[in-house]
């Protein structure tokens, strides 16, 4: 039941066309608080009655084999029962439960109705225009090539590229393709940073075209969007909408941990969609993700063509202890002071926020311009600028900015690498974030550390594993 | 970090709740059709950002569970002790848009009893209006069919202390039924 491409479908009904235009416009591939509707809140009732807008209790109950129940929000498909509350509601005079897994969306109750467009679908415009001038490297050309055509055929794709491959290049001309045919393409990343980051590029490389950035504290969006870049978490606020997904950074926190993320991936698929995964470092649930009939690129090297930095590993025993009583490690202060001397920017990651806050006036010791971000940093997009447009000399910074940020002559630390939180992934995307301009294609990255872990160790193999794939890739002549 | 949403369990932003470090000036009212209605007022909390976070997902993304968050800090306030609570309403309009009324709520996870004596005549939004409007603006309760008042000591409880316009409305209805003293809870000092 589809509107021919590029053509203004008009819908019938009887409470004003132009705001059931607007309806559709905003519902389409959408699933929502009927309460929260921005437009035709009004008018929503009468598309009910006509079968064009769909309806679903926000909260339903499920019956299990054993004759048991429990709850499942419609929205972002929960089931855990920690994440419902009962309560005494006025609004239905009853026993209500509620989700409070994605409570920051507007609240789900039982007696709250979610309302999707189930109408006549229609189609975005097609007149969507390359505007990349660029050019791809033969690597990046035969992986764009690779996975347009899975997105064609329908066949899941896994793009593996090293940190620094130009992944957001080889994206262009895919995701242009399928608008030009009338399809809706999401590209799906787990942190908001990226999202930002790639929102201006796609705006500037692809023109005609609609496009909205969702995350958590962005608008909705102006119309029927041809290309969504939202946050993963933004994806249960869809369903059936979109012919492609391209998860980007797929294997990052949180999205490889949370199930519902992964099915809230899938209910954003239209039936027959297709999902592409883009990562620097695939895991078990991404490779299963993607299934036997996927396909898969390779890209082993950066685009500069010059090897990964490999991490350093320096031991900085007894660190907390000194920092604690006030005192900053000898080797870490040595290090940062020939970054200070050199006037190379710099990143030093923490595992946590309290350690990192203990340190700071440490660092302002050496250069009161030294500052620290973490996730709910209210300045931290100006620092980053700062630190970019070399205004600061250096940030301190948790896992956050492991991704997505890009600053020529970038020297890299991690204080404490033997924390958990720094996985083989983690180690793999932090020193990627080094070496990345041909000018400066490497960096200082060190690993200090109060004991190796396996997860250091498997990060340096990963490295030079791929290091060394990369060198017969380039010496390929077919290429 | 990822859009994940802040803390969803305010128990973590619980440690950055300040105590109230003044308690409400209740002179503001002297020369007033309303003063001496209060007898005593006491906030428990600062308005600071751990409480403008939790009291913004209490109260508009009514999320009822925090309610029970404050149950201790109401067991252990003296204040209530001796008193019959009575929750300030909310108008029926409201309460049907907020699903749940949130000052009882607090009450109820806590489990101390509590009078329901008061009902609200107006959906206004008393956050609208400037401190001049606010002060003399009509009555905004009336007692609640069937309610009684003895001649005992109550004390009404409230999320914010503002600028006292509310609470001081409600004592005042109190008073002229037969109240012998009224005294304020409010969760915070704003
Ligand atoms: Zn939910
Ligand atoms: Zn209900």
């Amino acid at each position: 039941m589809q509107v021919p491409c590029s053509e203004n479908s008009v819908q019938r009904g009887r409470g004003g066309i132009g705001i059931h235009d607007e309806l559709q416009k905003f519902l389409q591939g959408r699933i929502w608080l009927r309460e929260l509707l921005p437009v035709g809140k009004e008018e929503a009732g009468d598309l009910i009655r006509e079968g064009l807008i769909g309806t679903v209790p926000g909260v339903a109950t499920i019956r299990k084999w054993h004759g048991g129940t429990h709850s499942r929000c419609s929205r972002c498909l929960t089931e855990d029962a920690r994440h419902f509350h009962a309560f005494n509601c006025r609004k239905c005079g009853k026993v209500c439960r509620y989700c409070r897994h994605c409570l920051n969306m507007g609240r789900v109750a039982e007696c709250d109705e979610l309302v999707y467009w189930c109408g006549p679908e229609r189609r975005t415009a097609c007149n969507a225009v390359l505007t990349w001038e660029g050019r791809l490297t033969p690597l990046q050309e035969r992986a764009a090539g690779e996975l347009e055509e899975s997105l064609l055929d329908g066949k899941p794709h896994l793009l593996h590229a090293v940190c620094g491959a130009g992944k957001t290049e080889i994206l262009f001309r895919p995701v242009h393709r399928l608008l030009s045919e009338g399809k809706r393409v999401c590209i799906a990343t787990p942190r908001t940073d990226v999202v930002l980051e790639l929102l201006p590029r796609f705006e500037k490389a692809i023109g005609g075209t609609v496009i909205h950035g969702l995350y958590g504290g962005s608008g909705n969006g102006e119309g029927l969007a041809g290309l969504v870049i939202a946050t993963t978490h933004q994806l249960y606020r869809f369903r059936e909408a979109f012919d492609a997904v391209i998860v980007d950074e797929a294997d990052a926190f949180p999205y490889s941990f949370d199930r519902t993320l992964r099915l809230a991936v899938r209910k954003a698929l239209k039936p027959g969609g297709v999902l592409a995964v883009v990562t620097a470092t695939p895991s078990p649930a991404i490779l299963s993700e993607i299934g036997r009939e996927g396909r898969r690129s390779v890209i082993p090297v950066r685009f500069h063509g010059h090897p990964l930095p490999v991490p350093r590993i320096v031991p900085l025993f007894g660190y907390r202890k000194r920092i604690s009583a006030g005192k900053m490690p000898e080797r870490l202060k040595a290090w940062t002071e020939e970054r200070l001397k050199r006037k190379e920017p710099f990143l030093i990651f923490f595992p946590s926020v309290p350690l990192m806050e203990q340190c700071l006036p440490l660092f302002s010791h050496l250069d009161a311009g030294i500052g620290a971000v973490h996730a709910t940093h209210p300045d931290r997009r100006d620092l980053v600028m700062a630190l970019r447009e070399g205004r600061i000399p250096g940030l301190l910074t948790t896992t956050i900015l492991e991704r997505g940020i890009t600053i020529p002559r970038l020297q890299i630390a991690v204080a404490g690498s033997e924390n958990v939180v720094f996985d083989r992934s983690a180690i793999i995307q932090i020193s990627g974030r080094a070496g990345r301009s041909p000018e400066h294609p490497d960096g200082d990255v060190v690993l200090f550390h109060h004991g190796v872990t396996p997860e250091m160790d498997a990060a340096v193999r990963e490295i030079r594993r791929l290091n060394r794939e990369g060198v017969k890739t380039i010496g390929l002549p077919a290429l | 970090m990822t859009d994940r949403g802040k803390s969803l369990l305010c128990p973590r932003c619980e440690g950055g709740f300040v105590p109230a470090d003044s308690m409400p000036p209740l002179g503001d009212w002297n020369g007033t059709p309303y003063e001496g209605a209060l007898d005593a007022a006491v906030s428990l909390y600062a308005y600071n950002d751990a409480m403008k976070t939790c009291l913004r997902q209490y109260k508009f993304l009514k999320d009822a569970a925090l309610a029970a968050v404050f149950s201790d800090a109401l067991h252990h306030a003296e204040i209530l002790k001796g008193r019959t609570a009575v929750p300030v309403p909310m108008h029926p309009v409201r309460l049907v848009e907020r699903t749940f009324p949130q000052v009882e709520e607090l009450l109820v996870q806590a489990g101390i009893p509590y009078a329901p004596l008061l009902e609200k005549t107006t959906a206004l939004n008393l956050g609208r209006l400037g401190r001049k409007e606010r002060m003399a603006s009509d009555p905004l309760f009336r007692l609640a069919d069937g309610a009684e008042v003895r001649r005992a000591d109550y004390v009404l409880v409230d999320d914010l202390y503002t600028t006292g316009t509310t609470l001081h409305h409600a004592a005042h209805v109190l008073k002229k039924s037969g109240a012998r003293s009224v005294a304020a809870l409010t969760l915070i000092r704003a």
